[in-house]
């Protein structure tokens, strides 16, 4: 490495002198408290130096308390220099190769998505059970409650679907080019739709409807929660 | 993004040991910086660092089940992108730094990281003052990754002329620090 200095400078000309003090090569320092040059600890920590070179810099270094300290004086700014560098964004890269490693995995992925299936099992489950429910088990368990809301509901429900049977047949029929066998398998299934017996007071389809507004609730908190990991990778 | 607190660590973690890769992205974007630098430290190319740390994370993510929640994982995390590093350095070249990368990442207390916000400060200001030169140098060796010879290419300049503005200029910043 001396050598390689002299030539350096003999090659500067013009330009300006390298600053460095003037050191032996690492591989003839003897124990005469020679140190390493500027050049050899800011090449060595810019990973510029050869192999051997590099070798006899840390050999150096195990028994040189000086140079030690100006290797890691020069290593803090180093360190603070690569604060300031600029950092990629992994998260996609990161994200498309799991992604490509997860039908490895299929033990693994039907998990995220059972409490979500068990909280939309016992919602469907608990309103079904409700609604099968005869009037008298709500009023032995409610009291005598008015249950004309139920019936106003049973009513709508019958008078609705009897309208928009209507309008879709008014819809049909500026539908010239609509197969005709098939308006009249729909307008069939439409008129088999079932009438619900909603013999409920208010209070228990506030109570009802409650119960269903929670479970939705609960059950979109986890949707919801997905879509904050999303965000957390924004 | 935001640093994540333990107990929000643990449950992302947790979700990502049953294999969710959506709840390990909020982990990879709370520590992606340092272990970028980790890599970067090491390999001391942008380019590389940046496989570097991708591999890790992957790695990580392959071996979640062998990692123990109750533990913290910033170690083990960076001890993988640590090994990664050495590894693909040793293959190909003499590593560009070594050291005890995690006494560098290890937090010491809000103090620490105020003076350190008010030193970075003082750097990115001494780095703006600096001669035009000395500048370039700076920023291509350690925010580009060039090495000495591909500055030389880049600046049309030979080697001791490059040697001698980076040296001059990380002494003068150096002063900058304190």
């Amino acid at each position: 490495m001396a050598n390689l200095r002299e030539s350096e400078k003999a090659s500067e000309g013009g330009s300006e002198a390298a600053d460095w003090r003037a050191g032996e090569s690492p591989n003839s320092r003897g124990s005469g408290g020679a140190h390493l040059s500027e050049g050899d600890i800011h090449a060595f920590l810019d990973g510029e130096l050869a192999v051997g070179e590099h070798a006899a810099v840390q050999e150096h270094l195990a028994t040189c308390e000086q140079c030690r300290r100006e290797l890691a004086a020069l290593r803090r700014l180093f360190i603070a220099l690569d604060e300031l560098a600029p950092a990629p964004d992994l998260v996609p890269t990161v994200r498309a190769r799991l992604a490509g490693l997860s039908p490895a995995l299929p033990q693994r992925s039907w998990r995220r998505w059972l409490p979500l299936a068990l909280e939309a099992a016992a919602a469907v489950a608990l309103l079904a059970w409700a609604v099968t429910r005869p009037a008298a088990f709500w009023a032995g368990l409610f009291g005598t409650w008015p249950a004309d809301f139920g019936a106003e509901l049973s009513g709508w429900w019958s008078g609705t679907w009897g309208s928009i049977v209507a309008w879709l047949a008014s819809l049909w029929a500026d539908l010239p080019s609509w197969p005709a066998d098939t308006w009249s398998a729909l307008q069939a299934w439409l008129g088999s739709l079932p009438t619900l017996d909603l013999q409920l007071s208010l209070p228990q389809w506030a109570l009802w409807v409650g119960l269903l507004v929670v479970a939705c609730l609960v059950g979109n908190a986890l949707l919801l929660r997905r879509a904050a990991l999303n965000g957390h990778t924004q | 993004m935001a640093q994540l607190d333990a107990v929000q660590e643990k449950e992302w973690l947790l979700l990502a040991r049953g294999g969710d890769v959506e709840a390990f992205a909020p982990l990879v974007a709370a520590h992606q910086r340092v272990v970028y630098r980790i890599a970067l430290r090491i390999t001391g190319n942008p380019q590389e660092a940046e496989d570097v740390a991708q591999e890790a994370f992957v790695r990580a993510f392959e071996r979640l089940d062998r990692f123990d929640p109750a533990r913290p994982f910033a170690p083990w995390l960076y001890r993988i992108v640590h090994n990664l590093a050495l590894n693909r350095v040793r293959r190909d070249r003499t590593p560009a730094v070594l050291g005890d990368w995690l006494e560098d990442e290890r937090g010491t207390g809000p103090e620490a990281a105020a003076i350190a916000a008010e030193t970075l400060e003082r750097l990115r200001q001494a780095i703006a003052g600096l001669p035009e030169n000395y500048r370039r140098v700076i920023v291509l060796r350690h925010f580009e990754g060039l090495s000495y010879q591909q500055m030389c290419a880049a600046l049309g300049v030979p080697l001791s002329d490059v040697k001698s503005w980076l040296f001059r200029a990380r002494r003068a910043l150096q002063k900058s620090m304190g």
